[in-house]
């Protein structure tokens, strides 16, 4: 009922904030949607558009409503196969200046679970505040992000959710080494670096951050840090064509500490694109210290040949090192993901490794992909 | 590509890509830029992702996509180059693109777009 709350109240806010919001002269303003609308209708607050994968956008309101949704389809080694639409997200933007914004991403999760083998299904609908934030900006340099937000390590949990990911499972190390969200205050921007060739200067991003109060909506498995601190730095390409980045990261959770550092880098081109990373955990807090390294590559067939277009051939190597009993194991994927569209993506690969543990196993992973 | 007539700059290519991907999203005063497109089966936009992005608009699709995971949504769009001459003109943050010879002293033109070859299109890279 608390999650149930904060979330009407955050829809009465973006409602009294929209009806707020200066109008700007109507015949001046520009269609407010990010592309051809699907359909129009309209409204005393200008026009409501729906665009294909890209949300509804309300008029001069500032609000946008969208998100996405995943049917996975697995079969493990030594279990069943499983069915499962594992939750649906909405996505809420609200713009009303060009200096601030506020967002949310509400999960709807444990929609329901088919059990192939036995024909039993299971059901244990959820609502999670997975982000929340509002964000002033002081420019492209300074901008504060205030709320539950990703945590900034490296390059996959920037953007972990399965319609943006190129497979259907994720690399191991993510479930253990750190928290996926902060709840609290960050700084970030980006500055000109110098540096550059044809494309102009470089970019430096910059994240520092720190979980300064508890974890909102927090997960019970695993239990996240009580507090934590961190900060990541990335030099890339103007057109982020390639980067490198390193984060650094220290939690604490019942006065115990561990600390995170991480290297990534990523770098695309014509139909290939490559990124990796790799992530040490050392401390205190239990069952978070790893080793882990890996590497990701994407071939995008449809480049050379138009009837394959949206086309992709994915591989994945991961060298993942608990501390503990547990042995280190070497995994691989290999699969593909195909867009047929922008708002479909459906996806289907198999993991390899030499070793079985509560966190890896082998098996064919399958996802279908919905952005609305 | 045109600015308010009171906006004085030169932009790169490379800037125009980071505006219109919102990787730069201000001024170098400090105040907010808004990009404006043509809807997206328009002559003038096609040519502008052609000559801005380069021939794989796939990539194009896969970056919005990623950033619609924070909520953030590529420019808005308008029907016309008229319409978008008639907005930038009255909105002095804003950037668009139309025809050079819709170009008039209602704005200001601050990077000339060739298509060098309007014809030779290789649809194999989009």
């Amino acid at each position: 009922m608390l999650r149930l709350a904060r979330c009407l109240a955050l829809v009465c806010c973006l409602a009294i904030g929209s009806v707020a919001r200066a109008e700007p002269p109507a015949s001046l303003e520009p269609t407010p949607t990010p592309d051809d609308p699907f359909f129009s209708i309209g409204s005393p607050v200008g026009s409501i558009d729906y665009v294909l994968g890209r949300g509804l956008s309300l008029g001069r309101t500032g609000l946008h409503i969208g998100g996405f949704s995943t049917l996975e389809i697995d079969k493990l080694q030594g279990e069943p196969g499983m069915l499962e639409l594992d939750s649906i997200n909405f996505l809420v933007a609200w713009e009303p200046f060009e200096f601030f914004r506020a967002f949310a991403d509400l999960e709807l999760g444990n929609l329901f679970a088919w059990n192939l083998s036995s024909g039993g299904t299971d059901s244990d609908v959820s609502l999670v505040v997975e982000r929340l934030f509002a964000d002033l900006s002081l420019g492209d340099p300074l901008n504060l992000r205030f709320g539950k937000f990703q945590t900034p390590v490296g390059i996959w949990n920037m953007i972990p959710a399965e319609p943006f990911t190129w497979t259907a499972n994720d690399p191991i190390f993510l479930e253990t080494a750190f928290d996926e969200h902060q709840t609290g205050l960050s700084l970030f921007g980006s500055i000109d670096a110098g540096g550059g060739g044809v494309n102009g200067a470089n970019t430096l991003n910059y994240w520092v951050y720190g979980q300064v109060m508890d974890a909102l909506d927090r997960s019970e498995d695993p239990i996240p840090a009580d507090r934590s601190a961190g900060g990541r730095l990335r030099y890339a390409d103007p057109l982020g064509d390639w980067a490198v980045g390193s984060s650094f990261l220290a939690s604490e959770l019942d006065g115990d500490w561990n600390y995170l550092a991480g290297l990534d880098a990523f770098w695309q081109k014509g139909p290939v694109e490559l990124q990796g990373e790799w992530t040490i955990v050392r401390g205190d807090i239990p069952d978070r210290n790893l080793w882990d390294i890996y590497t990701q590559g994407v071939y995008h067939l449809g480049y050379h040949t138009r009837a394959l277009r949206g086309l992709h051939l994915v591989g994945r190597f991961e060298y993942f090192n608990p501390s503990g009993p547990e042995p280190a194991s070497h995994i691989g994927n290999l699969g593909m993901a195909w867009t047929p569209t922008r708002f479909l993506i459906i996806k289907a690969g198999y993991q390899f490794t030499d070793q079985r543990s509560d966190f890896v196993n082998r098996g064919f992973f399958s996802s279908i992909s919905v952005l609305f | 590509m045109i600015v308010h007539a009171d906006r004085n700059l030169q932009l790169t290519r490379t800037e125009l890509a980071q505006i219109y991907l919102k990787r730069r999203r201000f001024w170098e005063n400090g105040e907010p830029i808004v990009p404006v497109n043509r809807n997206s089966v328009s002559a003038a936009r096609e040519l502008f992702v052609r000559q801005v992005f380069g021939d794989d608009s796939r990539r194009l699709e896969v970056y919005w996509n990623r950033q619609y995971f924070e909520g953030v949504l590529p420019p808005a769009t308008l029907a016309s180059d008229e319409a978008v001459k008639r907005f930038v003109a009255s909105e002095r943050l804003a950037i668009g693109y139309i025809a050079s010879d819709l170009v008039d002293e209602s704005v200001k033109a601050v990077l000339r777009i060739r298509d060098p070859s309007p014809v030779s299109e290789n649809p194999s890279h989009r």
